[in-house]
């Protein structure tokens, strides 16, 4: 049996709970207003403030928060009509205003905040801004949204409930992973070599060191080394990608990457290999072999993991 | 020699956030082009011996200050897009401000990184 074959893709979601809120007061006010109009069931905060639960939670060194706050919508088609109130109306209430800008996608600004929400695309050509019918808001629609639900963890903040990604879901978006993979052209031989999708884990006395990340990206391998002689030239997960800017934060506070582990790999695998027959995705999700070739790196002790690292 | 780790995530995030505001300072400055300029106030005219007081646009142009007389349903239409352009200028303002201070902060880092 393979090892990526062991998972199961039915773990338990994260949860976390907080007695008083981490975010500013205004914040804290939008994402209530926004949970109560029930917009967590298909929604997740996005962008750099899920960062401030994770440094609460994970006890990050720190954790940057941009002025703009992000909303990442599922699938529009699933989202239940309610007579409710809308989106551009409750921002009305909470005294953001609607800008618009050329390509017709809305922001709610008020002060130096900004709001915006993103939705998935599903490839190919797409109009720059999408309605979302039962909130009457225009998202933008960027690539491998969707990736961000994967398994996405729950946070119980004083009286409500927000959903955010998991933090291994967040570093992939930015890897653009049709570009990494195993890439097979009609030429046998014009084959780009895998580049991207590992695993990471935390270092020991890190706190909360189960159950963080499974997700993380290796150095390109040379195109003219196979895998075989890669492996034994040492070529080693060595690089990271996190969402832009979080590289450093993660770093400092103990959590590195290890080429351990391919449990997300597998769900990306599941989700878009098996389940949604995309061809234009199929042949970038590492395949069978190349994951047995990721796992073979396993062999690593952890010892000389900690080592390599703290030299760096 | 002892030398300070340098974070580059610190400098990119603030990067960022620069580029962030430049654009959002744009979508304001664009917003505020579509909407109408001036303030709405109430002018005074004396015909035949009766005074009719009418509301109108006020307005800066090149050649001064213009009024614009309009019907009471045109002036209870404008005074939220008045209202809405006075509230985007103060966020343009906000921005504005918030844009400086990073502008600051990234030359001060950018000064310290050449010294050393």
């Amino acid at each position: 049996m393979q090892p990526w074959m062991r998972f199961s893709g039915k773990e338990r979601a994260m949860k976390i709970v907080f007695e008083h809120s981490p975010f500013f007061q205004p914040v804290t006010n939008l994402l209530r207003e926004m949970e109560r109009m029930g917009f967590f069931s298909h929604g997740l905060l996005i962008g750099s403030w899920p960062m401030v639960i994770y440094s609460e939670h994970f006890t990050l060194a720190y954790g940057f928060t941009t002025n703009d706050i992000d909303f990442a919508i599922d699938s529009a088609v699933k989202i239940p009509a309610t007579g409710g109130e809308t989106i551009p109306e409750l921002m009305d209430r909470l005294g953001y205003t609607p800008v618009h800008d050329y390509s017709g996608i809305e922001t709610f600004i008020q002060g130096t905040f900004e709001i915006e929400f993103i939705t998935h695309r599903r490839g190919g050509k797409a109009p720059p801004s999408v309605v979302i019918p039962p909130w009457k808001v225009s998202a933008q629609p960027l690539p491998f949204i969707d990736l961000l639900f994967i398994r996405p963890a729950t946070v119980v903040i004083e009286d409500f409930s927000i959903r955010i990604p998991s933090p291994e879901a967040l570093m992939l978006p930015n890897s653009s992973l049709p570009k990494g993979g195993q890439v097979w052209t009609r030429k046998p031989r014009k084959r780009r070599t895998f580049s991207r999708v590992m695993s990471l884990r935390t270092f020991p006395g890190s706190k909360r060191s189960s159950g963080f990340c499974r997700s993380i990206a290796c150095r390109r391998r040379p195109a003219k080394l196979s895998a075989h002689r890669a492996r034994k030239e040492g070529y080693r997960c060595r690089s990271w990608i996190f969402e832009g800017n979080f590289r450093g934060v993660f770093e400092k506070s103990g959590i590195a990457a290890v080429s351990r582990g391919q449990r997300l790999t597998d769900t990306i695998r599941r989700r878009y290999f098996l389940k949604r027959r995309r061809p234009w995705l199929q042949n970038t999700i590492p395949t069978p072999p190349i994951i047995s070739w990721l796992c073979s790196t396993n062999d690593i002790p952890v010892e000389k993991q900690n080592n390599e690292m703290s030299k760096r | 020699m002892r030398v300070k780790e340098k974070d580059d995530s610190v400098y990119r995030m603030l990067e960022s956030e620069r580029n962030r505001c430049v654009r959002v300072v744009e979508k304001i400055c664009g917003e505020l082009e579509k909407l109408p300029k001036g303030s709405l106030g109430q002018r005074k005219v004396k015909r035949g011996g009766r005074e009719y007081v009418y509301p109108c646009l006020r307005y800066r142009d090149d050649s001064g200050v213009k009024f614009e007389h309009l019907s009471p349903e045109q002036a209870e239409g404008l005074k939220s897009v008045l209202e809405k352009r006075k509230k985007l200028r103060d966020d343009l303002k906000a921005t504005r401000k918030r844009l400086a201070t990073l502008d600051a902060l990234l030359r001060k880092g950018k000064g310290h990184e050449n010294s050393i």
